[in-house]
């Protein structure tokens, strides 16, 4: 059977279960509010129960810092280094790593990645901005509803694929943020 | 894994003026077809690959490789233009102008 795993990467891999958030948050840490206008310093999995399950695992951060002002007209973030080109990103400081595996060697085309508001894909996720890229990517993406996805290169054929993903989140307004789900779409064969 | 385009591919196959049968003929590199010169391409577990172009088959090996082309930072910048433009419309209160 074909599977999704998703792992919030750090210095040991947080699996994401299928009721657990991706929280993104302030520099306090985890259950800490980022500034309307700003990015998230912190990144973390919250189970549906409250527990920070990422706790111990010192998860990876990406920060939106630019849409273009990095090397010639690329996009600028930081994972912990300072402000880099997002060229630069090793596999390893991605925030996220999403496996697809299958029991057969299949190729994976077309596959996206984005963020909706939790009931209509092709829906914006409420109050954020948020941004994404696939690991090599020169530019942020606004991947904000199926129409706006990251783009993520097709694969040859394998049992198992791993796709490495930046993102940044920033609020629009004052509140809890949670009209926001994460989606991942490809076609296998 | 190594990324490469297809013009890449079709040039490593051997297929002579590979820039002009785009369009033309059908084309699938690894099982995946494609349509365009910069489509790129992940070559994930084995190095092997079978190109097709038409009715003709082949299979080259395309090796592991560290940097990236310039051929696929061109595609890349391609894509990162597309992206560019849409956050600027989606989000102008964000977006600063590059100098």
């Amino acid at each position: 059977m074909a599977t999704f795993t998703w792992y919030l990467q750090g210095t040991s891999p947080t699996t994401i279960d299928a009721t657990d958030i991706v929280q993104f948050a302030g520099s306090g840490g985890f259950d800490t509010k980022v500034t309307v206008g700003e990015y998230n310093d912190t990144t973390h999995v919250k189970s549906s129960g409250g527990a920070n399950d990422s706790s111990g695992n010192t998860p990876n951060n990406n920060k939106f810092i630019s849409q273009t002002g990095g090397t010639a007209g690329d996009s600028q973030g930081d994972w912990g280094d300072g402000t880099e080109d997002i060229d630069q990103i090793l596999t390893s400081e991605c925030a996220l790593k999403i496996n697809f595996s299958d029991a057969s060697s299949v190729i994976t085309e077309s596959a996206v990645f984005y963020a909706y508001d939790g009931s209509t894909t092709t829906s914006a996720p409420t109050g954020v901005t948020f941004v994404a890229a696939e690991q090599g990517d020169a530019n942020w993406t606004a991947a904000e509803g199926s129409g706006s996805a990251v783009s993520i290169t097709d694969d040859t054929a394998a049992t198992s694929h791993d796709y490495y993903l930046l993102a940044s989140v920033s609020p629009d307004s004052v509140g809890l943020k949670d009209a926001f789900t994460l989606r991942i779409e490809l076609t296998y064969s | 894994m190594a990324k490469y385009t297809a013009l890449e591919v079709l040039t490593a196959a051997g297929v002579e003026n590979p820039e002009s049968i785009f369009g033309k003929l059908g084309i699938s590199i690894g099982g995946i077809v494609v349509n365009t010169p910069n489509h790129l391409i992940n070559i994930v577990g084995d190095s092997k690959v079978n190109v097709r172009v038409g009715k003709e088959s082949i299979d080259i090996d395309m090796p592991e490789r560290e940097e990236v082309s310039e051929a696929v930072k061109a595609a890349i910048v391609e894509k990162g233009n597309a992206a560019t433009e849409d956050f600027a419309a989606r989000h102008p209160e964000r977006f600063e102008a590059k100098d």
